[in-house]
Formats: C-alpha cells, structure tokens, sequence
C-alpha cells in the first residue's frame, strides 16, 4: 500500500506506549499492532479521532501517502 | 453458532456414513447381483435403466460393469467427501473462509462433471450388461434425462452459493482488518 502509518513515530514523540493509546481508543492491541504494522485493510473515522484526540495531532501526522511506493511493512 | 457448531457436526457424520456406504452399496451390488429384478441388491445403474432382459452375468461382466460405473460413483463419493470437509469446518467455527468457499466449488464441479460422466457411464454399464445377450436383446443405451437435468442445475445453484461465499469471505477478511 502506499498509505504509511508514522503511528510509532506519533507514540515516541508523545512519549505513549502503545498498550496506553489501544486502552486510550478503546481497541485491543492486536488491533493497534495490525494498525502499527500497515497490516489494516481501513481505520474509522472513529478511530482516528480517538487516536488523534489522544494524541493530540492530526490526521496527516499518523497517515502519509507516497506515491508509486507499494510498501507493505 | 452453537447450534451451527452441533448441527455440522452431525451432518459431518451423516455425509461420512454415506461416503461409506455408496461405494460400499455399488461393489455389493455387482458382486451379489445375480441378475434378478427381485435381488437384494441391484446396481444402481439398472435400477434406473429399468433394464429387465438380463442373461445372467459374468464374473467379466460384473467386473466391468462395476469398472464403468466406478467414475460416477468415484466424483459422487469425492462430492460427499466436500461436504464431510465442509462441515468439518462448520464444526470448528469457521465460516466464511477460503477453504469453505473451495470446499462449495469442488462438491459444485464434481456434481457437475458427475453428470456428465453419468449419461456416458449409463452407455458402458448396459453394453457390458446386455453383451452376452442374445442377438437382437443387445442394448446400446444413451440417457439424459431429468433427474440429470435437475443435478446439474443444483450443481450451478452450489457454483453459484460458492461465489457468493468467497464474496462473504473476502468481506469477512475486510472487517477483521478495519480498525
């Protein structure tokens, strides 16, 4: 996919451990891993609300596009 | 999916018993058929071709008949043995994956080519059958008839449910992956 998700970035920045933001959001950290990982097929808008609200960030901060990339992480 | 999880297991044993019993029933057949309409056991195959003059059979007669009729019985017993898979997998709780949706096209193929092979298998069975016949009883025989007709459109409508699984599936996959 040529969506990157900088998640882990957001977190050290944030200085958040992930078990903290899945308890945060209010999803498991089997699902934050397959986010953390690119593995995700979609991400709701709820989701990336509470992840952004959490956070403090924005969307873009979490979600890059790269075009003519096919990077699978 | 409890109650999924107990009905698929009994329909698991259900299709076991009969992929025992159809090959099973089809060797006794041709092995004890003595020739008679009023036998315990007639093969299949003449139980629909409602064949009733028969010189009693050969060893040799038994054993090609029973070698013509074996790729109809064999593609019925490999459709049987899909459905024994498929609800293997109902019984562990798996539902719409990949294998379940195989496990609908192959039974779905097998009826198909079943079908076909049947009308071809029928021919061979009554020209080994009615060989030592006198001359003029002889049979050459090519059947097509509704029965076969309705298979084969259940054959399609499994096709078609199989498609529509691995749609399921695919939707299944999407759902787990959407955070």
């Amino acid at each position: 996919m040529a969506i990157l998700i900088n998640l882990d970035v957001m977190l050290v920045k944030r200085k958040v451990s992930s078990k903290e933001l899945a308890e945060a959001v209010g999803i498991t950290p089997q699902n934050l891993s397959v986010l953390k990982t690119g593995k995700a097929k979609a991400i709701r808008f709820s989701t990336l609300e509470a992840i952004c609200s959490f956070l403090e960030c924005q969307p873009g901060d979490i979600l890059e596009f790269h075009e003519d990339e096919d990077i699978t992480l | 999916m409890e109650k999924i999880k107990k009905i698929s297991i009994l329909l698991k044993y259900a299709f076991l018993v009969t992929l025992i019993i159809i090959p099973l029933f089809e060797v006794c057949a041709w092995v004890l058929f003595n020739g008679s309409y009023d036998s315990f056991f007639i093969p299949e195959f003449l139980v629909k071709s409602e064949l009733y003059i028969l010189s009693p059979l050969s060893d040799m007669q038994k054993a090609l008949g029973l070698a013509a009729s074996a790729p109809y019985i064999l593609l019925s017993s490999y459709s049987i043995w899909q459905m024994v898979k498929l609800f293997t997998l109902y019984s562990h709780g798996k539902i719409f994956t990949a294998e379940n949706s195989a496990c609908y096209r192959r039974a779905a193929w097998a009826l198909l080519i079943g079908e076909i092979v049947y009308s071809f298998s029928l021919t061979a069975v009554i020209l080994v059958v009615t060989m030592n016949n006198k001359v003029g009883e002889r049979l050459l025989v090519f059947g097509f008839d509704d029965a076969n007709i309705g298979n084969i459109v259940i054959a399609c409508v499994v096709l078609a449910i199989s498609w529509v699984m691995d749609e399921g599936r695919k939707l299944q996959d999407e759902a787990e992956l959407t955070i």
